[in-house]
């Protein structure tokens, strides 16, 4: 009789095992992944210069960039205002090399044929969209970075 | 059951503790020397060696010796430097070094590539003017070294000057990929030459070494740069001493042989009293939009002096003579 009842809470005992482990194994199904996407960036707005390096050296205080200002338009135009160096001087087209993963701007000035293409990055900042730029206006061996916050409407 | 506070208990785990510690932490790199001519002809090879040895304490794979020397942009040692080096651990190899990869991190460079995380630590050395750039090279062999091996190692750099006549004090790092530049110095090295220079060139000498009354930065520009002119009163008494007012009055030459002056010592023209040295002055401008320099011209180089608002005291070049001259920069883009 005991072993009898033993034999069937054996049993029982390994069908609850054996439902238990197949009930916790469930698919592990996130599709997160597969359904981000990086957004598009946008960078229509107008933008001013906060911090300016001249070969890693900062000069932001040593020059006036108060004035210039660079506005993007959501029709892929540009206008450049108050030019100071930078790498366009007057109004163009601008596209990224890769609208999610962007790591070049591509300028080209209206009658150029020429596309003038700048190293591009777009951090977030203290909680505000930067733009960071950089080129060689002058000598090819300086190397000039601007950070543009974007001026608010 | 608690266990008793035993003294001898509590040294039995700190002593191997601390060991293995030191053991993985504790590996050192020597810099014993630069060997260099002092001097070389403009546009030829220079030579320099570096002496090292390496007394690791920890068994390492995976690792590549790391060299980076300090030089002025203007010599594009990026394309014109060969680095290679030979080793205890293999006696009669000759094995050579490349220029690491843009954008590579260093383990322990805090989220900065080799040239920024030099840049950031070291500036430009002793160089009193910032137109130099750290070149980074690593070993193309992948070595392995094991616990206690010594080892020394001898590193030849050769790189061609350019033909400016120079005086400027050049650097040299050492590490290895596995140290990655940590904040512990023991694991890498880093010596300056003292002022080396390139004679028989071409033009005014390009001085990195010392300190004079004007600077100018940077030292290759075109009309389209924004150039930095700076006054630097606190180096020897003159007489501009005790003015709170400092005006550039300078001169462009273009290419077509124009002139475009400013000596109007007018806000254009004013300098800014440098916040922490009451001595210097400084002028950033955008060279073309400041001497006017109309479309199709460049500018070939600039002369200059400082004055007072009233022009009554100027300071100018002086030479060994005792002779006055203005200040002159050429305007060159190599």
């Amino acid at each position: 009789m005991n072993m009898k009842y033993i034999y069937i809470l054996r049993k029982i005992s390994l069908l609850l095992m054996f439902f238990l482990i197949f009930s916790a194994c469930d698919k592990f199904s996130d599709n997160a992944p597969a359904n981000y996407k990086e957004s598009v960036k946008g960078l229509n707005g107008t933008w001013k210069i906060i911090k300016a390096l001249r070969n890693g050296t900062d000069i932001t205080s040593m020059f006036d960039f108060s004035k210039f200002r660079l506005n993007f338009n959501s029709d892929n135009t540009y206008l450049v205002e108050n030019y100071i160096p930078f790498i366009v001087k007057s109004s163009g087209t601008w596209s990224l090399d890769d609208p999610r993963y962007p790591y070049n701007l591509v300028f080209k000035e209206y009658g150029s044929q020429e596309d003038l293409t700048t190293g591009f990055s777009y951090p977030i900042v203290d909680g505000k969209r930067q733009i960071s730029l950089s080129f060689s206006p002058g000598c090819h061996s300086n190397i000039y970075t601007y950070i543009f916050e974007e001026v608010p409407n | 059951m608690r266990h008793k506070y035993n003294k001898r208990r509590v040294w039995k785990l700190i002593i191997p503790t601390s060991i293995v510690s030191l053991l993985l932490f504790f590996s050192c790199v020597f810099l014993d020397s630069v060997n260099y001519e002092p001097t070389v002809k403009a546009g030829e090879k220079a030579t320099f060696t570096m002496k090292v040895h390496f007394e690791p304490a920890k068994n390492v794979s995976d690792d590549r010796l790391v060299v980076a020397f300090l030089v002025p942009k203007v010599w594009n040692a990026r394309k014109n430097t060969t680095i290679t080096y030979t080793s205890t651990l293999y006696p009669g190899s000759v094995r050579t070094m490349s220029l690491v990869p843009t954008g590579t991190l260093p383990a322990n460079g805090g989220g900065l590539t080799w040239e920024e995380a030099l840049r950031k630590n070291f500036g430009y050395g002793p160089n009193v003017l910032d137109d130099m750039e750290w070149l980074v090279y690593w070993s193309n062999d992948i070595e392995s070294v094991s616990i206690r091996e010594n080892f020394s190692a001898e590193i030849k750099i050769v790189t061609r000057t350019s033909s400016e006549n120079m005086k400027v004090k050049l650097g040299f790092f050492i590490n290895h990929t596995v140290d990655g530049f940590s904040t512990d110095d023991k694991n890498w090295k880093v010596a300056y030459t003292d002022c080396f220079q390139v004679v028989d060139g071409d033009g005014i000498v390009m001085d990195f070494c010392e300190a004079h009354f004007n600077m100018f930065q940077p030292s290759n520009v075109t009309k389209d740069d924004i150039a930095t002119i700076k006054f630097q009163g606190g180096i020897a008494a003159n007489a501009l001493d005790g003015e709170d007012e400092v005006y550039l009055c300078a001169t462009a030459y273009s290419s077509t042989g124009n002139a475009y002056t400013v000596t109007d010592r007018s806000e254009k023209s004013k300098m800014t009293k440098d916040s922490y040295n009451n001595k210097t002055f400084s002028l950033s401008v955008w060279l073309a939009d400041y001497f006017k320099i109309p479309d199709g011209e460049s500018i070939t180089r600039l002369e200059y002096y400082f004055s007072n608002k009233d022009g009554s005291k100027i300071v100018k070049e002086t030479g060994a003579d005792g002779t006055l001259s203005l200040f002159v920069t050429p305007c060159i883009c190599k």
